[in-house]
C-alpha cells in the first residue's frame, strides 16, 4: 500500500512539474529532465552505442521537448511523448551516421565487405574501445539493426509495456510483439560465446 | 498447449504481457518442466546482461548541461546571426554620438564627409556599406541616435 501511494505522489509531481514547465517555469522542466534523464540517456546509448554522441543526443531531446512544450497534447503520457522524440532524434543521427559512412573510405571497405549500412552504424569506434562494459554491449547490441536495438532498450531497460513501446515507434502492438521477438532472438545469438 | 507452444510464449510470460488463461497455463508448465525453466532463466540472464551493461546513473551535471542549453545565450536565435551589420549599424550611431553629429546634416554624404573630416575612414566606410545594403536607412540611424541622446 505504501509503494501505491508512493507511485501516485511521484505521478502528481510528475503533473505538476509538467503544468509549470508548459507556462513556461525553467525550474520545473529540470524536476522533468531529473525524473527522465536516466530513461532517455539509456535509450540513446542503445541506439548510438557511441557514449559521447548519446550524451549530447540526450541533451538535445529535452532541448527539443522544451521547444515543443506547447504542442504536447497529453494523447500519450509525457515519458512516451518524451521517448519518441528521442528514437526520431537518433534515427536522424543514424541515417547521418550511415551517410557520412558511405561516403567515407571505411563505409566503401565495408560495402565491399558485403555490410550493410544499418550494420555499420552499431560496432564501437576507437572512444569506446577501451571500456569493458561497453564492447560487452556492443557484442550484444551491436550487430543488431537500430529498430531492434531500440525495441530491446524499451522493454528490457526502460520497462515499457508493448503498448507503450508501440507508441513510441508507432507500431501495433502485435508488430512490436513481433519485433521484440526476432530482436531477442537476435541478441541471444550474439550472447553465446560461439558467435564471437 | 505443447512444450514448443510453450517455449514460443516465454518472452510475453516473462514480460507480464500473456492474457491470464495463457500465462496461468505456462505456469502450470514451467513447474513440470526443468527445460522450460532453463530457457526462461536464459531469457532474464540476457535482460539482467543489458541491464548491468547499460547502467545509467543519475547525473546532476546532465541536467545542468541540459538548463545550459536552454538558455539564449546558448542559443543564438536567428536574429543573432541576421543582424551584425544592424550591430555595426548601432556602432556607427555611437561615433555619431561621441563625434557629436547629430543634425548636422539630413543627408548620407554630409554623415560621411563628416566622418572623413573627423578622421574616422572606418566608420565612414561601415556606414555606407550598411546604407547600400538596405539594412538600416541614413534616418533609422539618426533615430537611433536621437534616442540616444534623449
Amino acid at each position: 500500500m505504501t509503494s501505491d501511494i508512493s507511485v501516485t505522489d511521484v505521478k502528481c509531481q510528475a503533473l505538476i512539474l509538467l503544468a509549470r514547465a508548459r507556462e513556461g517555469d525553467e525550474d520545473a522542466f529540470a524536476g522533468l529532465v531529473r525524473l527522465h534523464e536516466v530513461n532517455v540517456r539509456r535509450l540513446a546509448a542503445g541506439l548510438l552505442m557511441d557514449p559521447a554522441e548519446a550524451e549530447d543526443a540526450a541533451q538535445e531531446v529535452f532541448v527539443r521537448a522544451w521547444r515543443s512544450l506547447g504542442r504536447f497534447r497529453g494523447d500519450s503520457s509525457f515519458s512516451t511523448w518524451l521517448h519518441r522524440i528521442a528514437v526520431n532524434h537518433c534515427r536522424d543521427l543514424l541515417r547521418a551516421r550511415a551517410r557520412r559512412r558511405w561516403l567515407s573510405w571505411d563505409g566503401l571497405v565495408e560495402a565491399l565487405g558485403g555490410r550493410e549500412p544499418a550494420e555499420a552504424a552499431g560496432p564501437a569506434d576507437e572512444a569506446t574501445r577501451g571500456a569493458e562494459a561497453r564492447d560487452e554491449l556492443n557484442r550484444l547490441l551491436g550487430g543488431l539493426p537500430p529498430d531492434h536495438r531500440a525495441v530491446l532498450v524499451l522493454r528490457e531497460l526502460n520497462g515499457m509495456s508493448y503498448a507503450e513501446i508501440g507508441e513510441t515507434l508507432g507500431r501495433s502492438t502485435d508488430s512490436v510483439r513481433a519485433l521484440l521477438r526476432r530482436a531477442r532472438e537476435a541478441a541471444r545469438h550474439f550472447s553465446r560465446p560461439e558467435s564471437v | 498447449m505443447d512444450h514448443a507452444g510453450i517455449l514460443e510464449h516465454l518472452d510475453e510470460y516473462r514480460d507480464g504481457e500473456l492474457p491470464p488463461e495463457l500465462a496461468a497455463e505456462v505456469a502450470r508448465h514451467l513447474e513440470a518442466c526443468p527445460d522450460c525453466r532453463a530457457a526462461l532463466e536464459e531469457r532474464a540472464a540476457l535482460a539482467g546482461s543489458l541491464s548491468r551493461l547499460a547502467r545509467a546513473e543519475p547525473s546532476e551535471a546532465f541536467v545542468r548541461g541540459v538548463m545550459e542549453r536552454l538558455r539564449p545565450a546558448a542559443q543564438p536565435s536567428p536574429a543573432g546571426w541576421v543582424m551584425p551589420s544592424l550591430a555595426a549599424g548601432f556602432a556607427v550611431a555611437a561615433v555619431f554620438v561621441v563625434l557629436g553629429l547629430s543634425g548636422t546634416s539630413g543627408e548620407s554624404g554630409a554623415a560621411v564627409s563628416d566622418l572623413l573630416n573627423a578622421g574616422d575612414s572606418e566608420a565612414a566606410e561601415t556606414f555606407q556599406v550598411i546604407e547600400s545594403a538596405g539594412v538600416l536607412t541614413h534616418d533609422q540611424v539618426l533615430g537611433t541616435l536621437v534616442e540616444e541622446e534623449s
